[in-house]
């Protein structure tokens, strides 16, 4: 896969312009070529600014990035034009990474609490005083026996899960939990118990039909960046060989009209927590009608063709309607369409997962491309192409203590933890915790019923140790103990490998771009010189530096290691085989990653737990007869901000600072409520105050508010209050509002098979003023 | 116009003339632009000098969304460079107007004479600034910082001048509007598929909770 610039402007060109286009550019050299990405020029002096090519990670996309750097700062953050996957884009929230490093309420040396709990007084301390105080606490717990009490929950980049599992298996604790932003669980189990990978990458660039079920990589999907770039591509002319293809079409499924939804198509406001109804219909229709890939069914699925039949009989168009209320004419036209239209692919992320049966319509809608034969295929359903990376030698052995947190004996089948019970078994005395750390997590602010969670961590009877590792000082730190400096993703030194969209699989590297501001520290060099400190075999693990353990990581990549390992890396921020032609159809040679080998449509794993082991469809015990006051919350992300991370962006919090509660104007209008009127948005739980905004697109039954803003604390960008600071234009700060956290009223609900939080299935009620 | 855009058939040296065309049938409403902007331009909080608006038009269901970026359009025959009284803002040979940050007053004529609202007044250095398609970088030989991050690529920007460049040849293939043709100023940010609601400020509903500039 060599994918020059050029090549870019060929493929993304609109159709009948293609031949002008490489001679465009030609052209211009005469005059002055203009190139994109790589380089970046001062305003002042016009001298080009050096450059340092890394991987963001303000959102989970993990774009290639480039810091430009002069006087020891960094001026901008900007795209890499060669990397793979984001080929030289890079959204708003990349951008402003540099609000992120630059923060003025940024946490820049450790404190430690000297009032009550949660009382916000503090004492500044050296992070010698950190590490004796760590140390003899850890030193103390391993020695009595209890190293299992010794909690880690961090973030979620693969380096960092690496690091903080191998520092807790190497103290004896099992207990490396990740924090993961709610729902994401059930679709990992779901593709996982399906066909043995965590996600699908549609190949949207080559495709031709995409069925979307609540999910909108316009403004908010895992590889969003990468993604959307490739869906505008399909939305438009291609070239193939000589041939011109057709666009692709998009028919979306959604609650809301998101940016997806605005321009599919197609949309269809479905009920909430029914996709996985319409998808079984849609199944049904394409076995009926013998619309199905025999040849895939046969070969590479555990279920027989009649069998399927049989199973999906009664989920008929008739009966999906009744449930979703889409019209059973269009899921019978949708399906036709979605089998005739090769290659194809679904694309399902949040609306779907976030329901307590999540994992049921994931693996409903994974259907649906394996009775097509689009999977593996190209422009089809896709599975991951990634790197796995290697731990230095020795690698810790792990503890041979059974964890509750880590496993709930309750979900049997959550093979990726259930986070949102951690509070509740800390609670119910299931799981006993002496200290407990947290890396870049914000439950008070992002976890269902947060005001639960800040009661526990308050009560040092249950957490008596509690340290909270952040670059910000957010709303869950207020708790904490002690909180420690964290360096931003623009200081650290880590490996990603995401998913690749062009098939070949990669490596990215996030290296600093300037060192670390203050005295924060990167949370590898923190555990490392931790391990230093403690007694027992911890040296023996934790013996390299930084840099050694990325050596290590990489060791297994030959090719990676011929091009010239690290030094490479660091030179280009990427590294792919360049001789590698995409593959697809790659489960011919091994199978598919499951018991069978196959694509399971019957799941053995489900059926031994007691659930049902086909796909299927389980009605959401709430929402079901919802009366006419009633309404489901959607809790949703925008396009500029990353769950609870990015509020102190300035940038990003001046585009978005503020989050209605988005009704159906008609159903307010038959409720007598007014645009802007402050309204009480009542659960079982709680209540907030919040200001209603009516408008078309979205479901009458629902209610949509977004999750990114209305911090209580995390600096005073995310408060809306305007400050005089070394950034000159904080002081002009204008926006007053600072949005409403609607994490407060959501009750806590998990899928029982994927153990992820069920964040939609709240059902709510207004109450005027 | 027509007379410009002919190629030289002497090899000579034929003048640039850049323009901006905004594919929206590619753009996503990401706001990409209006920070890369911020960042590149170091433009303060509470003005921008990219904005995509964002509209939502029709009744459920029959609801879409449609966006509209805007720049300056650094017109052919800009008003707002007439009665700078201080010479301050100028016409480069590319054709961006420019302004010249050294002469410039802060007297805001400028601004009250555009019709796109795309000046503003910086409050931190009292003078007016405006969208340039980062001169800088073209000086340099780059594209402008909006341009080069644009998610759906909806944004292209070169040399209209030029009949092999991708935005004449897009130009050349599909029907484009500009902002206010009415006015006679001449825009050079030219729009494909742009919808007539969203180029309208009484029409149809702004989705997002703030907006800036008004350019229509």
């Amino acid at each position: 896969m060599k994918l020059s610039r050029r090549d870019l402007f060929k493929y993304t060109a609109m159709g009948g312009l293609l031949l002008g286009l490489e001679k465009s550019f030609d052209h211009m050299a005469q005059a002055m070529e203009l190139v994109e990405g790589g380089s970046e020029v001062s305003r002042t002096t016009g001298k080009f600014l050096k450059a340092v090519p890394s991987t963001c990670l303000n959102c989970y996309a993990r774009c290639g990035n480039f810091g430009f750097t002069a006087y020891g700062g960094l001026i901008k953050i900007g795209p890499n034009t060669d990397h793979p996957n984001s080929r030289g884009r890079m959204c708003a929230k990349g951008q402003a990474g540099l609000n992120k490093v630059y923060d003025p309420d940024r946490l820049l040396a450790p404190i430690k609490r000297v009032g009550k709990r949660g009382e916000g007084k503090w004492k500044k301390i050296t992070w010698e005083e950190v590490y004796v105080e760590l140390a003899q606490r850890l030193n103390d717990l391993k020695s009595n026996g209890r190293p299992e009490e010794f909690v880690f929950q961090s973030d979620r980049d693969i380096t960092t899960q690496d690091i903080t599992r191998r520092f807790c298996h190497a103290f004896g604790s099992p207990n490396a939990l990740v924090n993961h932003p709610v729902g994401g669980w059930n679709k990992r189990v779901a593709q996982q118990l399906s066909w043995g990978a965590d996600y699908e990458v549609p190949d949207v660039a080559n495709t031709q039909y995409l069925l979307i079920f609540g999910s909108n990589p316009y403004e908010a999907h895992y590889l969003r960046t990468s993604f959307v770039q490739r869906i505008t591509e399909a939305r438009g002319l291609r070239k193939e060989g000589s041939l011109i293809k057709p666009k692709a079409k998009m028919v979306v499924f959604d609650v809301r009209l998101t940016q997806t939804g605005g321009r599919a198509d197609e949309w269809y406001p479905i009920r909430p927590g029914t996709d996985g109804a319409v998808a079984l219909a849609m199944a049904h229709v394409i076995m009926d009608e013998n619309l199905y890939d025999n040849d895939f069914i046969s070969h590479w699925c555990n279920y027989s063709a009649s069998k399927l039949k049989h199973h999906l009989k009664g989920f008929t168009p008739e009966w999906a309607e009744k449930i979703s209320g889409v019209k059973a004419a269009d899921i019978k036209r949708l399906a036709r369409e979605f089998a005739g239209s090769k290659p194809a692919s679904t694309v399902s992320t949040g609306g779907v997962g976030k329901h307590v049966n999540g994992v049921d319509s994931e693996r409903a809608i994974a259907l649906l491309n394996a009775i097509t034969g689009n999977v593996d295929v190209k422009g089809g359903y896709c599975l991951p192409r990634q790197y796995t990376f290697d731990q230095p030698k020795p690698v810790p052995p792990v503890p041979n203590i059974k964890s509750e947190l880590l496993h709930p004996s309750k979900f049997p089948l959550a093979m990726y933890e259930v986070p949102s019970r951690v509070f509740p078994m800390i609670k119910d005395g299931s799981a006993n915790v002496s200290l407990f750390m947290t890396y870049q997590y914000n439950p008070i602010y992002s976890r269902a019923e947060s005001g639960f969670i800040q009661q526990i961590l308050k009560d040092e009877e249950l957490i008596p140790y509690f340290v909270c590792i952040d670059s910000v000082y957010t709303e869950t730190a207020k708790y904490a103990d002690m909180v420690l400096p964290a360096a931003t993703f623009a200081e650290r030194w880590e490996l990603e490998s995401p998913p690749a969209f062009e098939m070949v699989p990669f490596v990215s590297l996030r290296q600093p771009l300037i060192k670390p501001l203050g005295e924060s520290v990167s949370i590898t060099n923190f555990l490392i010189t931790l391990a230093q400190r403690l007694d027992g075999e911890m040296k023996k693990y934790f013996d390299f530096t930084p840099r050694q353990y990325l050596e290590a990581q990489i060791e297994g990549i030959s090719g990676l290691k011929k091009a010239g390992g690290l030094e490479y890396l660091k030179k280009k921020g990427f590294w792919y085989d360049e001789s590698a032609k995409p593959k697809y159809r790659i489960y011919r040679k091994k199978g598919f990653n499951t018991p069978s080998g196959k694509f399971e449509i019957y799941s053995k794993k489900l059926e031994k737990a007691g659930f049902n082991p086909l796909p299927t469809y389980t009605m959401i015990p709430v929402l079901e007869n919802i009366q006419e006051e009633e309404f489901s919350l959607i809790v949703y992300q925008t396009r500029v901000h990353t769950h609870d991370r990015t509020a102190n962006c300035m940038w990003l919090t001046e585009i978005i600072h503020d989050n209605p509660a988005f009704m159906n104007a008609d159903t307010m209008s038959r409720l007598g409520l007014r645009d802007s009127e402050d309204v009480m948005i009542v659960s079982k739980v709680s209540s907030i105050k919040i200001k209603l905004k009516g408008i078309q697109g979205i479901h009458p039954k629902c209610i949509a508010i977004s999750d990114n803003v209305g911090h209580t604390e995390f600096g005073r960008i995310a408060r809306a209050i305007p400050f005089e600071s070394e950034i000159k234009t904080t002081k002009l700060l204008w926006w007053e509002e600072k949005g409403v956290n609607p994490k407060p009223i959501v009750s806590l609900k998990i899928d029982p098979i994927g153990g992820g939080e069920a964040l939609m299935d709240t059902k709510v009620w207004i109450r005027k003023i | 116009m027509a007379k410009e855009l002919e190629p030289s058939r002497d090899g000579r040296k034929r003048k640039i003339r850049y323009a901006m065309l905004v594919d929206l049938r590619r753009c996503v409403g990401c706001q990409s632009c209006s920070v890369a902007c911020k960042s590149e331009n170091e433009v303060p909080l509470g003005k921008f000098r990219t904005w995509v608006k964002v509209i939502e038009k029709g009744r459920y269901p029959d609801v879409s969304r449609h966006f509209l970026p805007s720049f300056c359009n650094n017109c052919a025959k800009p008003i707002c460079n007439r009665n700078c009284p201080v010479k301050a803002t100028y016409v480069r040979d590319d054709g961006i107007v420019m302004v010249n940050m050294h002469r410039c007053i802060g007297c805001m004529y400028c601004m009250a004479s555009c019709p796109y609202d795309v000046r503003y007044i910086n409050p931190l250095r009292k003078i007016v600034q405006k969208c340039d398609w980062c001169a800088h970088r073209l000086d340099a030989g780059l594209l402008p910082a909006c341009v080069e991050t644009c998610l759906g690529r909806a944004l292209i920007f070169g040399d209209i001048n030029d009949p092999n460049s991708e935005i004449s040849q897009l130009m050349s293939t599909n029907p484009v509007v500009t902002l206010k043709p009415a006015l006679d100023t001449q825009p050079h940010v030219f729009y494909i598929g742009a919808d007539a609601d969203a180029m309208d400020p009484t029409k149809g509903i702004d989705i997002d909770h703030v907006h800036f500039h008004e350019p229509y």
